[in-house]
């Protein structure tokens, strides 16, 4: 798996005393895996969706954004290139837009709901 | 024979677990998501089941990221609830339904299907986000079957239809006095990294929701990279739709569907009844 340790050492924050390792010291924390200096690099900086290109899954990053109080929209606006501002501008214009494709609950013909 | 009476496709978002431990879930922007989520729990109960199998995916919350399997099994008595980082949500324990899951197990290994058996496990948003919201206060107990739609590499969307359809004689050779219902959770379109993050693809949507209710098996012509192109990166999980719908019964039908594309997620429900 690429960025097998960068995941390892995200998805071992579903530990709350991990979490507090991470938030009480970072460096300690990351030294406890054998990460690259580049991955470790990347991690301090917050760079989020060079964690993705370096290997990383959302799903391991998400227990990140919980220990480190970063929402997975702002890691997106951030791997977007937006400030939330923008981000939150484009998910209001794209619900309009989307709005048109909704299909509100429908029973099938000859059927009786519930 | 046990009976399967039904079947239910509908997604797992976390922020169907965030709107409703806020309860906001009558607040404009979700009360049409929640409104669905209530018709089709009515109706799921509605069809007298006595156990739901619910084939998800876990987001490494339980299975471990150093021994993924592809495929896998909860027979336990119950399943915990994960702590995703944000401490467990605060639910009971989910019932669960080891004499059925150890049947399934046992016939999937028999049929081909090499399924991995979790013992003890908790389970994670894959389940979770829905489960409150159809199949409330645990009424019925579940059996959790976990596919993997995270890390190559991956089966195929042809071989997660092949797997329900083994699924749905190894529900069908058990004991003939039971009643029961699959549910397949995820999607449909979302993605969540990279300069796309957050787009939506309503088209594509309607589109699977189509074949899905109507011409389920022309599914397995697409690739999980075919899934990935069409709805997004994370969207792959519609797998999960595809073996609840292939495990139903032959000559099923679709009973009511539902689509909400709204923020980061494309949010479906479809209803499945048997014949």
């Amino acid at each position: 798996m690429r960025g097998y340790w960068l995941n390892k050492a995200f998805n071992e924050l579903r530990d709350p005393e991990a979490r507090r390792r991470w938030q009480s010291d970072l460096e300690a924390y990351l030294g406890e895996f054998p990460l690259s200096e580049r991955e470790r690099q990347l991690v301090r900086d917050g760079d989020w969706g060079g964690c993705i290109d370096a290997g990383a899954s959302v799903y391991t990053l998400t227990k990140v954004g919980a220990t480190t109080g970063v929402s997975l929209l702002q890691m997106g606006a951030q791997m977007r290139g937006q400030t939330m501002g923008q981000f939150t501008e484009f998910l209001a214009d794209q619900n309009e837009r989307m709005s048109r494709f909704a299909i509100p609950f429908t029973v099938k013909e000859g059927r009786t709901d519930g | 024979m046990a009976e399967i009476l039904g079947g239910l496709g509908c997604s797992h978002a976390p922020s169907i677990a965030h709107v409703y431990d806020r309860k906001k879930t009558r607040e404009p922007e979700w009360q049409p998501l929640f409104d669905a989520f209530d018709r089709a729990q009515e109706w799921l109960m509605s069809l007298g089941v006595d156990a739901l199998v619910v084939i998800y995916n876990d987001h490494v919350d339980h299975y471990p990221l150093e021994s993924w399997p592809q495929f896998a099994i909860g027979v336990g008595e119950k399943f915990e609830i994960a702590d995703e980082g944000w401490l467990p949500r605060d639910f009971p324990p989910v019932p669960g339904h080891p004499d059925l899951a150890m049947h399934l197990a046992t016939e999937l290994v028999a049929s081909g299907v090499d399924i991995s058996v979790a013992y003890e496990q908790v389970v994670d948003h894959g389940i979770l986000s829905p489960l409150p919201v159809i199949n409330s206060g645990w009424a019925l107990p579940i059996v959790p079957i976990e596919f993997n739609v995270i890390f190559d590499p991956r089966p195929s969307p042809a071989r997660c239809w092949q797997f329900g359809q083994a699924l749905g004689e190894a529900i069908a050779s058990y004991d003939p006095a039971s009643k029961v219902a699959v549910v397949g959770t995820g999607g449909l379109s979302h993605q969540l990294t990279g300069p796309d993050f957050g787009r939506l693809c309503p088209e594509w949507d309607r589109e699977f929701l189509q074949l899905i209710q109507d011409d389920p098996e022309k599914l397995t012509a697409y690739s999980t990279a075919d899934f990935a192109r069409l709805g997004g990166e994370h969207s792959v999980e519609i797998v999960q739709w595809m073996a609840m719908r292939a495990a139903l019964p032959a000559g099923s039908s679709s009973e009511f569907v539902f689509y909400y594309p709204h923020q980061i997620m494309g949010y479906g429900i479809a209803g499945f009844r048997a014949p």
